[in-house]
């Protein structure tokens, strides 16, 4: 079964695939990897995407990129990146932290807006990208901020990725099981903790103390810019596909054995999704 | 340095990363060698942890150039994929992407003016580096799989039906743990004794001992090796093909019983070196399949880097 055997082929939008472009920024010293989507519609907006923590990022590539392209094929250029140290992007993970990937993302903002400053800019995260986001939104960077699973702090969502550390130590000897809470102290010790191939440095889960929904939502009184926030509504099949939350909503019961979803159809709430941007540019007295 | 690509192959648009401090897009007088890292399965380019992107940076630091690409519909280049990743998994075993990567690496050898490349992937990416072997093009001069998988994957659809298939090395591993586990614990009795057994559990196990059995005795007395009922056929010709041609050839698997007993049932020697045919096969002890725990992520970079340094040599001027 493919993705286009469901859908509906006369509805198709057109595709801008032949126009992606990926290339390198300059960046202290680093080269961040950055993937451009154009469109080849009239252009409503930019929209750049935050992309999840590391140890996410490859279980949701697939999905993010078909966002990027529905968004293009709907009149949104998009840009995707990696931050430092992850990824396509140089350095070392363990010398990056919370601080330069919100530095990375502001550096993207810049160089993105500076296409065409009229432009519309809307600012797109998911997971640990939502933070990031919310924090330049209150800025006064960028006109729309959509977010897709934020978790509540930074903290909260290391914490979260510790039981993929915990799944990989299982079956290793029993001498190396530890529970999240072992792991934390160990950090908090001052020692390096590697988790899913990226080695996790105190400087780092301290510096996630700092990064939180309650204290980045306060927005700049002098930001003359008109702003919109926007809670993305997803349905069970999206959070299952991006953030690997809950059963496989496709599963059916009394049917085979369950396989595991890769490529599943999300066009119901990608459209819901274009639907609430189209709706906040609108708001904002653009087209 | 990185360097990001993107090719027109074959009528898809495939995209890379280049890595080469020494010369990015600089034509060279000498043809060198060059690296080509496949992912496995449905992973990014950079694999999981960013193995992928670390061990071609450490080859670039040796002189090595190396190139990492997403097969189509993967990654950043467009194309269709399965919706189910069982299904994604037996497409890439059975050799969907063997024709893109043929030809990327002639493109790759012709465009960087390489003497040939040394292809490398990573389980079903290590079945479709393998197939490279297929085409008998001398531009392949060498063969990297880390952890390769020699079972077809089974799904739904009618190519390896579950609900028909005997049990496969992995089930059957997985089961005998699992009664281990379940033999020595103390609430498994106590669910035994009260009547609350998982009777779907114990059926389905003695229907694979039973359909083993029978497969271990409709061959007895024969001297052919009787491989397992999901074996990957067409995986294990190139693989010959490979051993036959005595194509330079690093393996590298988890060094864990479980996992030496699975490639021993398909017939293979985990660990052996089979210098006749210029086999090497190292294993990593105490970690998981994505080879990242444990040190791993190191080691597998260590031993390519090591593998690499000795059987494609730089010249005193950097050429290998």
């Amino acid at each position: 079964m493919t993705n286009s055997s469901l859908r509906d082929d006369f509805a198709k939008p057109p595709s801008f695939e032949h126009l992606e472009q990926a290339d390198y920024l300059s960046l202290d010293q680093q080269q961040l990897y950055y993937v451009l989507h154009p469109t080849g519609l009239p252009l409503r907006a930019r929209v750049l995407l935050a992309g999840p923590f590391a140890s996410e990022r490859p279980h949701r590539y697939i999905t993010w990129v078909r966002w990027a392209r529905y968004l293009a094929s709907h009149g949104f250029e998009v840009m995707r990146f990696d931050y430092r140290g992850v990824g396509e992007s140089t350095g070392r993970f363990e010398d990056f932290g919370f601080c330069t990937w919100s530095n990375d993302l502001r550096h993207c903002a810049d160089w993105f807006q500076q296409r065409s400053p009229a432009t519309p800019l809307i600012i797109h995260g998911l997971g640990m990208g939502a933070l990031l986001g919310e924090s330049l939104f209150a800025q006064g960077i960028a006109n729309v901020l959509l977010t897709w699973l934020p978790p509540k702090t930074a903290r909260e969502m290391l914490y979260d990725q510790l039981k993929i550390k915990m799944a990989n130590n299982f079956i290793l000897p029993a001498s190396e099981r530890k529970t999240r809470d072992q792991f934390v102290a160990d950090l908090e010790r001052g020692e390096t903790v590697e988790v899913e191939g990226h080695n996790w440095t105190p400087d780092l889960w301290s510096e996630s103390k700092k990064f939180g929904l309650a204290e980045n939502s306060i927005i700049n009184p002098h930001v003359k810019t008109k702003q919109i926030s926007l809670d993305g509504k997803l349905d069970a099949l999206a959070v299952h596909t991006l953030g690997g939350v809950g059963p496989n909503p496709m599963r059916s019961a009394g049917g085979g054995p369950s396989m595991r979803l890769v490529n599943p159809d999300l066009t119901a709430c990608f459209e819901v999704t274009c639907g609430q941007l189209k709706h906040a540019l609108i708001a904002l007295g653009g087209n | 340095m990185r360097k990001a690509l993107q090719l027109d192959i074959l009528g898809y648009r495939l995209f890379g990363t280049l890595h080469d401090s020494s010369a990015i897009a600089q034509p060279r007088a000498v043809r060198r060698t060059g690296v080509l890292l496949l992912s496995f399965g449905q992973q990014p380019r950079s694999w999981v942890g960013d193995l992928g992107s670390s061990i071609a940076d450490r080859l670039d630091a040796r002189g090595y150039p190396t190139f990492r690409f997403d097969m189509p519909g993967l990654g950043d280049s467009p194309g269709e994929i399965p919706v189910y990743l069982e299904e994604l998994w037996r497409d890439i075993l059975l050799g969907i992407h063997e024709a893109p990567l043929h030809a990327l690496c002639e493109e790759l050898a012709h465009r960087y003016s390489l003497k040939g490349l040394v292809v490398g992937g990573f389980c079903g990416g290590a079945v479709t580096a393998l197939y490279s072997v297929n085409a008998r093009s001398p531009l392949m001069l060498g063969l990297v799989m880390l952890e390769p998988e020699m079972a077809l994957v089974r799904t739904n659809t009618p190519l390896v039906r579950a609900s028909h298939a005997p049990l496969t090395v992995d089930a059957y591993q997985e089961s005998s743990e699992l009664v281990r586990k379940r033999f020595i614990s103390l609430a498994s009795w106590s669910r035994l004794l009260s009547g609350k057994a998982d009777y779907k559990f114990w059926l389905k196990l003695w229907y694979g001992l039973l359909d083993y059995g029978a497969r271990k005795l409709k061959t007895f007395g024969s001297l052919k090796k009787v491989l397992p009922e999901e074996t990957n056929l067409r995986m294990l010709n190139s693989w010959l093909l490979a051993r036959r041609l005595r194509i330079p050839t690093l393996v590298v698997s988890v060094g864990s019983p479980n996992r030496s007993k699975y490639y021993r049932a398909y017939g293979l020697e985990p660990g052996v070196a089979e210098i006749k045919s210029r086999l090497q096969w190292v294993e990593i002890p105490n970690t998981t399949h994505a080879m990242l725990t444990g040190g791993a992520k190191d080691a597998v970079a260590e031993n390519i880097e090591r593998w690499l340094s000795d059987t494609f040599p730089l010249t005193s001027a950097g050429i290998s």
